[in-house]
Parts: structure tokens; sequence; C-alpha cells
């Protein structure tokens, strides 16, 4: 019994036909011939006769990248008179994308099941790439290229609306989508405006929703989609390129088991011819910023104002352009006005038939007299391409009344107006404390310091005390040579008479020697003590001594001395022995040198 | 008939006089266009006396006033800050400035009790004028105490009168001195929402960030950075075209 259950259960176990391949493996390419930066799909499949996980190694494919892997598993069961069979199907979808030109190989793909191994044949793709890329066309008025043979179901194109156009002067360019009527296609990415080198742009139509309609092409009927629009305004002339952009599609509307093949379609580049501007009848002064069919007006906001009031000059340019770079004429002055800088704005309407706008100069200005004043013309030269010549256009010169008084002169027109409530904050209170109206308005002070005048007086008064002190010291110091002078002279002269003393000593000569030494002790207490002793008696002078501080026996000693002296000189009187008296008399003389009419010893 | 040189007397006085006669007539004029509600003909003529050297405080007062009409809170204050820098006790224009912050500033760095210098201190009774005068004060009284001095020091009260002068003097000094501290510090308002850095360019780390409206004293300047301090104290780098400088200076 165990032994037919172990049987039955064998017979159900399922296992390959007889004579079947048990894996097989097919590649197939989506297309064989494509451009460099296209996409294209290799769908691998893979069929199992047994049961197990099949493996797919997808080879390194030279030249291409793999953009994305799809895979799905489809297993199924069958019963026949061979027994149970199984079959697992394995797809696997590889998006690819062409990295460079040439012909590329796609070597076998290997499929693995169990031990069983199974590979596919080798595919060939040739790529085109951008070694050559296609070259630029120049096109006529709103005409486009025509289709490669290998995109007609579906391509882009550039449309200009005009294939030459002068420099400055405004051109459109779409990016459209020329689309089967019977395919449907999802759009993966609308690549924005390119910044065209050589143009100012300006995107006057991006719909957010594709809108198609119907065109013919090459005698085949096409749904056209507008991505986008762009106004140029060429900067530079010649040739221009409008370099080619791409777009990626899926083809089909996708489903459930996929999201449709996937496409990229370029545009290509194209040619704009720019075409400077004539140089014949070009008016002197021509701004080539203004190009663009235009109107000039001017306004004012009164006719009639009064004195002291300002009004305001509008000048305006408006019409197709590129208003934005237009150049206003310049307002410097204007008799019987004072003229203010301007302020200059622009309201650029962007509108599918191109771009139009108006640029506006605000012009204040201040009437500097009363009575009538005109607002001349204003003149500006525009070069029209619709016309293809230069035109001239002029404003009407307006007249204003200007009435009343002007305005007193007074840099002191009255008070400042009083803070209403001093110290009160700004908590609880919505409105802001009032303007001046009146103010006692003045130039800048600039710094006192920055004045010479303020830095004389800064510097007079020191430098008079200065010079005073120095004029005093001078005085005060010559003054004290002078009276060096003085005692120079006079120790000189002591020195002298003591020699002569000695001299009349050894000569015999008492009346010599007494007025020698009455000279030299004059001399020598004028000279060290400041002492004039001439005239006076000899205890007058002694008593001078002590009161200048001489011990009282010198004092005594040399009022004696000058009395000898006074009698040997006049009344012809002795001295006893001359040589001693003489030795004497030198030192009182010297005493005052050492000091001895102080007691010193 | 006039010599050439009477003419030439003649044009210059007429020049002098015509321009303040021109100033007053333009103030008017703006303020009309304010009233008017006309902000952008008033800044316009607000700014053009400005530039042609009538640096009043008046002036900015009304230019800020006006650019707050024109809804632009941030420059208003700017104008504030600068008439306050040359009028720093101006009710008018403290209370139109802490109106204007508390509307429209917020997040403010809460100012730090030791984070005023001693400019700031002073600043609220030291103007730019009262400086000036004190300049002036400080050099004829320093000239007639010398000259008492010199000449007349034995006459009757000659010294005292002197000793008096230099008392004057010092203190007119003293006076001069401080307007000048006071004065010199610069500020700045913030204009702009700006990260503060740690270091004077865009690659160091920032420490936070300033708020439009805000105002800090400036330190220095390297490049383009300048180094701040803000009321909190704290202190760092911002870039100079975020902040414009309101200070005042003799």
């Amino acid at each position: 019994m165990k032994v037919r259950l172990l049987l039955g259960l064998l017979l159900l176990c399922p296992r390959p036909a007889v004579g079947a391949e048990i894996l097989t493996v097919d590649a197939r390419l989506s297309e064989a011939q494509l451009e460099v930066g296209d996409v294209l799909t290799l769908d691998i499949r893979a069929v199992a006769a047994v049961d197990g996980d099949v493996q797919i190694r997808l080879p390194p494919i030279q030249g291409m990248s793999v953009l994305g892997r799809s895979e799905s598993t489809q297993v199924s069961m069958s019963w026949t008179s061979a027994g149970q069979t199984i079959r697992r199907e394995k797809v696997v979808r590889v998006e690819l994308s062409a990295d460079q030109p040439g012909q590329v190989i796609i070597p076998p793909v290997v499929a693995e099941v169990g031990a069983s191994k199974a590979e596919s044949r080798p595919l060939e793709v040739m790529v085109t790439g951008n070694d050559s890329p296609a070259a630029a066309v120049a096109t006529d008025d709103g005409e486009i290229v025509p289709p490669d043979p290998n995109e007609t179901k579906l391509f882009v194109r550039y449309r200009l609306s005009q294939g030459s156009v002068w420099l400055g002067q405004q051109v459109l360019l779409d990016l459209e989508i020329f689309a089967d009527p019977s395919s449907t296609f999802q759009l993966e990415t609308i690549p924005d405006p390119p910044d065209l080198d050589g143009f100012w742009r300006e995107v006057v139509e991006r719909p957010k929703r594709l809108v198609p309609r119907t065109d013919v092409v090459q005698g085949r009927r096409y749904q056209v989609f507008r991505a986008w629009r762009l106004a140029l305004f060429p900067l530079q002339a010649g040739q221009r390129t409008i370099e080619p952009v791409a777009l990626s599609f899926r083809l089909g509307s996708g489903s459930l088991f996929g999201p449709g093949r996937r496409l990229r379609r370029r545009t290509r580049a194209l040619e704009l011819e720019v075409k400077p501007l004539p140089s014949l009848g070009r008016p002197a002064g021509f701004s080539p910023s203004n190009v663009g069919t235009y109107a000039l007006t001017a306004r004012v906001d009164e006719r009639k104002v009064d004195a002291s009031k300002a009004l305001i000059l509008k000048l305006s340019l408006s019409g197709e352009g590129n208003v934005k770079s237009a150049r206003l004429p310049e307002l410097k002055q204007i008799d019987g006005f004072r003229v203010f800088p301007p302020t200059v704005s622009e309201d650029i309407d962007l509108r599918p038939a191109g771009v139009h706008g108006t640029k506006t100069a605000e012009i204040l200005l201040v009437p500097a007299r009363t009575g009538e004043l005109t607002i001349p013309s204003f003149r500006m030269s525009v070069f029209d391409p619709r016309a293809q010549d230069y035109g001239l256009l002029e404003t009407d010169a307006i007249r204003v009344q200007v009435e009343g008084a002007l305005p007193p002169s007074s840099a002191k027109a009255g008070p400042v107006v009083p803070p209403a409530r001093p110290g009160a904050t700004a908590q609880g209170d919505s409105s802001p404390r009032p303007l001046r109206y009146a103010a006692p308005l003045a130039p800048t002070a600039t710094a006192p310091w920055s004045s010479g005048i303020w830095w004389a007086m800064v510097g007079a008064g020191p430098m008079l005390l200065g010079l005073i002190a120095t004029l005093r010291a001078a005085r005060t110091r010559s003054a004290k040579d002078d009276g060096a002078k003085a005692r120079s002279a006079l120790e000189r002269l002591a020195k002298e008479k003591l020699v002569a003393l000695e001299t009349s000593a050894t000569a015999g000569d008492p009346k010599g020697a007494a007025a020698a030494f009455t000279e030299a002790f004059y001399a020598r207490a004028q000279a060290r003590l400041e002492l004039s002793l001439r005239g006076q008696t000899s205890d007058g002078a002694a008593r001078a001594l002590i009161e200048r501080g001489a011990d009282e026996a010198y004092a005594r000693a040399v009022a004696q001395a000058l009395e000898t002296a006074s009698f040997t000189r006049y009344a012809g009187g002795t001295v006893g022995d001359l040589t001693t008296t003489a030795r004497e008399w030198s030192a009182l003389v010297e005493g005052i040198d050492k000091g001895t009419y102080r007691g010193e010893r | 008939m006039m010599g050439p040189a009477t003419k030439l007397v003649l044009a210059f006085a007429l020049s002098a006089s015509a321009q303040p006669e021109e100033v007053a007539r333009d103030f008017q004029a703006a303020n009309e266009r304010a009233l008017a509600k006309e902000h952008g003909q008033a800044i316009a003529l607000y700014e053009s006396i400005l530039e042609r050297g009538y640096d009043d405080s008046d002036v900015y007062y009304n230019l800020g006033h006006v650019l707050e009409g024109a809804g632009r809170p941030i420059d208003a204050i700017v104008a504030y800050e600068r008439a306050l820098a040359r009028a720093p006790g101006d009710a008018d224009a403290i209370f139109n400035l802490e109106r204007l912050r508390a509307l429209h500033v917020s997040g403010l760095p809460e100012p730090a009790a030791d984070a005023a210098s001693l400019g700031e201190a002073v600043r609220p009774w030291i103007s730019s004028d009262l400086t000036r005068e004190a300049a002036w004060l400080f050099a004829l009284s320093l000239l007639a105490a010398c000259v008492l001095r010199a000449f007349f020091a034995r006459v009757g009260a000659g010294t005292a009168l002197a000793n008096l002068g230099f008392f004057t003097a010092t203190i007119s000094l003293v006076v001069t001195l401080l307007g000048i501290s006071a004065l010199r510090e610069v500020r700045a308002v913030v204009t702009e929402s700006a990260a503060l850095r740690e270091g004077p360019d865009a690659r160091f780390p920032d420490r936070g960030v300033v708020i439009p409206g805000e105002t800090v004293r400036v330190r220095g300047t390297q490049g383009s950075f300048q180094e701040i301090q803000r009321l909190d104290g704290s202190t760092g780098f911002v870039e100079r075209a975020a902040l414009a400088t309101v200070t005042y200076s003799l």
C-alpha cells in the first residue's frame, strides 16, 4: 500500500516532456537604427520547461547605457499523457540609451535555470551620432523643416515667424510637436526655452495643457501642439543659429503590462539671418535700441498750476518691440522749470502675437517763474521694421499756466512742529507723528577743527603765554649774566690788589700796601657778599659784616685793619712791620674765601 | 558801471542766497507730494535736498515718514535713525521709529544691561550742534584766558577772569570730546536678513541671523564684511551689503 502511494506521488511530479528543450531564450530590439542619445528597448523572453527560478544575465553592451529594466514571470502547468508539465516564462524589458555613434553589437543574453543554460543570438544596431549632426537649415517665414523618413508618425520642429529680420526686430520662435492623429503619446519632458546667445528673449506663451490644431505636412495630416513660443530680439547681426532641443515621449497610452515605448525626438537647428540696420538715412543720435513699431506721447497732470506746486510730466513710448531696452529722449532743461531726474517704469504685455509694452518716464517739474510756460516737444528716432525705414517720433509742445506767487525765500519758514506727546511710546498708537511742514533747513555745518580759524584760536593763547614766558626768562638770564660779569671783575680786582699789597709790602711802601688792602677787601666783599663797604666807617663795616653772619672777632679785626690802612694812606701813619701787617691784611681778605666771615675755620 | 570784481562778488552773493530759497521751495513741494500720497516724487525731492548738502534731521524725519507710506518700512527705519543721529532727543522720531519696529520687526534680541557704550549713554544729550558749539567755546575761552593771563594778570580781577576762562575751556573741551566719542561710534541698520558669521567670509559657520530693521554697532570692516555688535552684546560678521550706516560724524 505504501509503495503504491509512493508510485502515485512520483507520477504526479512534474517532469519535462520527452524530447522538448528545457530552456530557451530569445532577444529582440525595438529599433535597428537610432541616433546618439535616443532610447531603444531590448525585450528578452526566456521559457523554461522545468520548475525553478530563471536567471537572465544581461551582458555588458559597449556604447550603450541601461536606463531601466522591468521583469515579469508567468508560470503555467499542464497535464498530458506524459504527465504534468510546468512552463515558466520570464520576460525582461531593458531600456538602453545610445551613447556613441557606430555599429553596436549586443552580445548573447544568457538564461539559466538549475543546471540548464541557454543563450540568445547576438543583435546589431546602427547608431548615428553627433559627430555629424544635421546642419542648420534656413526656412522661409513660418515654414518648418519636413520630417525625416523614420519620424513620420511623430516629430518635433522649430517654427520661426520670419527667416530674415533686422537687428533688434522681434521674431517669434515656436517649438511644435507633430503627431499622427492615430497615435497616442505621452510627453515625458518639455525642455525649458533655451537661453540663446546673441538674443534677448521673452517667453510669450507656455501652455500648461497642450492644445492641438490640425496641419498638413507633405500631404500628411498631423495634430500639432505648441510647447512654447518665444519672442526673440537679435542683439548681433549676421547668420545666427538656433540650436536644437530634444523631447522624450512614450508611445501608446501605456497598459498594465508596461508604460509604452520610449522615444526621443529632436528638432533641427535653424538659421536666422539678422540684417544690420541700414546706414543710409540713419538719423544723427539714433540709438540701436530703438527698433520697433512705436508711438511717443507726452502729457502733464495739470495745465494750470500754482507757483508753489510741482507738476508731473509723463513721457511714454508704447508699441511693439523691446521697450525694456528702448531709450527715451533725455530731458535736461526746460525754460521756466527746474527739472528733476525721472522715475522710469515699464509695463510689458506678453501676448501670443509678441511683446507689446509701454515705457514711461515721470519727470517732476517745479516752476521757477510765473506766467505761461512751454514744455517743448520731444523727438526720438526709431527704426520701424514694418516700414523697413527710420522714422521720427515727435510729441506736441505743452503750454502750462503758472499762477500765483512763488514761495517766499526763507530758510527759516517757521518753528518745527513740537512733539504732540513728548515721551509717549508707540504702544497702542497706530498713527505716526506727522510730517514737519516747515523747518529751518541749513547746509550741513562742518566740524570746527576742519577750520583754520579754530586752530588759530586754540593755538594763539598758549603761544602768546609761551612767548611772554620766554621773554621773561631771557630778561632774567640777562640780568644774571650782568651780575656774574660784575662779580668776576671784582674778583679779578681783588686778586690784583692782593698782588699789589704783597709788592708794596716787599717794596716798603706802606701807603701803597694800605691802599691795595683797602681796595682788595672792598672788591672781595662786593663780589662774595654783595656788600658795599666803600664810604662806610670801620665800625659800620664791622657791623655790616656781622649782619652778614661774620664772626665778631673777625669783624673787629677787619674794622681795625681798615682804620689802620686809612690812617696810613691819608695821615701818613706807620704800620710797624709792613711785611707782617701785609700778611695779616691778606689773610683778612682771604678770610672771606675761607668762610671766616662766618666764624668758620 | 560795475567793475569786474563787483560783478564777481554780486554773482557769488546771488548764487549763495539762491540755494536756500530753492531748498525751502523743494522742501515744501516734497511735503505737498507726501500729503498727496505721491510717495515716489516726495522721496525723490527729499533725497535731492540731502544730496545738495542739506543733511538735516527734519529732512530725514519727513523722508522716513514718506518711506513708511510707500511701503518701505526698513528704509523708513534707516531714515529715522539718521534723523536721530543728527538730533538725538527728537521725540517724534523716537516715537515713529519705535512704532515702526513694533509693527514690522520681530525677533529682536533683548538688550544686554552692559551693552551700551559711553557714546550711547551721552548721545541723548549731546547732539552734533552742541558738540560744534562746545568746540568753538573751548577755542574762544582758551584764547581769552591766555590773553588775560598774559596782559592783565596784575590788573584788578585779571587773574580771576583768566582762571574762569581756563575753567570754561576745560568744561567745553570735555563736552567736545564726549560729543566726538558719541558721534564717532558707527551704527548701522540691517536692511535685509543675513547670516551672522564667525568670521569675515561666507565659508565661516554662522551663529545666527540678523533681522531687517535691527540697529547694530559696527566695530570694524574687513573686506566685504563688517564686524558688528548686536543689542544683546553678541558679535559677529555680516556682509556690508546687508547694512545701511546711519551714524553722523562731524
